[in-house]
């Protein structure tokens, strides 16, 4: 410890506290205070009540939540087959392409999201890959972004991993398809589990490259909050939010359920 | 007050606080707390134990957290588009406005050219660093695992 008396450690943490408190806490207590009151004109919010995540929880509202929950389903599940495949084989190939693939990998990280969600709104606006006005721009939008997160994950597990297990297999007569199902995927799936949690709360909050290429009837839920902020409906704005940050926990809680009960297994 | 860069900028820092506390945490727990202690004991003052003992440790993962959340809030849209700040027109907001609102696709791809070799100039150096700290480190062996010879 640097600090050694009672006194001393109170002095430094007292302000963190505080500082934690106001930077972390006062502002997801204000949305989910803002989303339960009635009006909020006075300096406290006034007529608390559940009415606005009511009207969260149905009608277009509800549609965005659904669509939301669809695409990190649909896009995660893409982005860790693709990352896991890309993890593997850029072990496999030589070194130099390996580090090729490692860069482009994680350029949708480096890149902003904007400008990855204009580039697919240009390049899939016309023939002969038309996916502009469809759900799937908006998919393959989030698969590109949690790709990098997926492949990310699965390499720095496979640094980890120890080559003689799969070596040992190999060597007692496995080919190689039994070994990648026997051993190496097995070996890997806490790592998995991991990506599959970030994968979805990514995408469940994702806003910018989705802004740029959602259609009138595939809208998620970050893009719906947005809309209804910018018509000044801050409360209901704050209600969705409360919804989204609650279906989100309770998303990365079931990932998290699944994953534990593949580890035990 | 949430109009204002300063607005935007407390904001991001309540957003991307964690991006930095994650990898210093790590790098913390892999410091034997008797280093603290022997340092002490010796009679180094807390500023002293903090200056050649934990910040030593702390500088790489300082240095990686902070070259992540110096890029990340460069491309960072949702945040300042949210806060809906007047005077502050970041790229990827002006990306959006160009592209979306009055729909000049050829004007907002200009624009995200110039963003996107910004950020990917940012990237290079960052995984330079990254490559060149990990090598180093390697080099010189970690001492708190290394055997005494």
């Amino acid at each position: 410890m640097l600090s050694w008396t009672r006194r001393g450690r109170a002095m430094l943490l007292g302000p963190f506290a505080m500082v934690v408190a106001i930077v972390f806490l006062a502002p997801l207590v204000t949305v989910v205070l803002a989303g339960l009151a009635g009006s909020w004109t006075g300096p406290l919010p006034s007529t608390l009540g559940f009415s606005r995540v009511g009207d969260a929880l149905s009608g277009e509202n509800l549609a965005s939540l659904s669509v939301s929950l669809q695409t990190a389903v649909v896009a995660g599940g893409l982005a860790l087959l693709l990352g896991t495949w890309a993890a593997l084989a850029s072990r496999a190939a030589p070194r130099w392409l390996g580090r090729i693939v490692d860069a482009a990998f994680h350029l949708p990280i480096a890149v902003p999201s904007v400008a990855l969600g204009l580039g697919l709104l240009i390049a899939f606006n016309s023939e002969p890959l038309l996916l502009g006005g469809t759900r799937w721009i908006v998919i393959l939008a989030h698969a590109v972004l949690v790709l990098a997160f997926a492949f990310s994950a699965v390499s720095a597990a496979l640094d980890r991993l120890d080559p003689a297990f799969g070596q040992a297999a190999e060597s007692l007569g496995a080919g190689p398809f039994r070994v990648l199902t026997r051993v190496t995927l097995p070996l890997l799936l806490p790592a998995l589990g991991a990506a599959a949690g970030l994968a979805v709360a990514l995408s469940m909050g994702e806003l910018g490259a989705t802004v740029m290429v959602y259609p009138a009837m595939w809208k998620t839920l970050p893009v719906t909050i947005f809309a209804l902020s910018d018509r000044g409906q801050a409360l209901q704005a704050a209600a969705s939010t409360t919804v989204l940050l609650l279906v989100t926990l309770a998303a990365l809680t079931a990932v998290g359920r699944i994953r534990s009960a593949a580890a035990v297994r | 007050m949430l109009y204002t860069p300063a607005g935007v900028i407390a904001a991001e820092i309540t957003f991307f606080t964690p991006f930095v506390v994650r990898p210093l945490l790590a790098s913390f727990s892999m410091l034997p707390k008797a280093h603290l202690n022997v340092a002490a004991s010796l009679g180094a003052s807390p500023l002293r134990v903090f200056r050649s003992v934990v910040l030593p440790e702390a500088w790489p993962a300082l240095t990686a957290g902070g070259g992540l959340v110096l890029l990340l809030t460069l491309n960072e849209f949702g945040i300042v588009l949210f806060t809906g700040a007047k005077g502050v027109t970041t790229l990827p907001v002006l990306i959006y406005t160009r592209g979306i609102v009055t729909f000049d696709l050829p004007g907002a791809a200009v624009i995200a050219t110039v963003q996107i070799a910004l950020s990917l100039s940012l990237y290079g150096a960052y995984r330079v660093a990254f490559a060149r700290l990990t090598a180093q480190r390697e080099r010189t062996g970690d001492a708190v695992v290394d055997p005494p010879r």
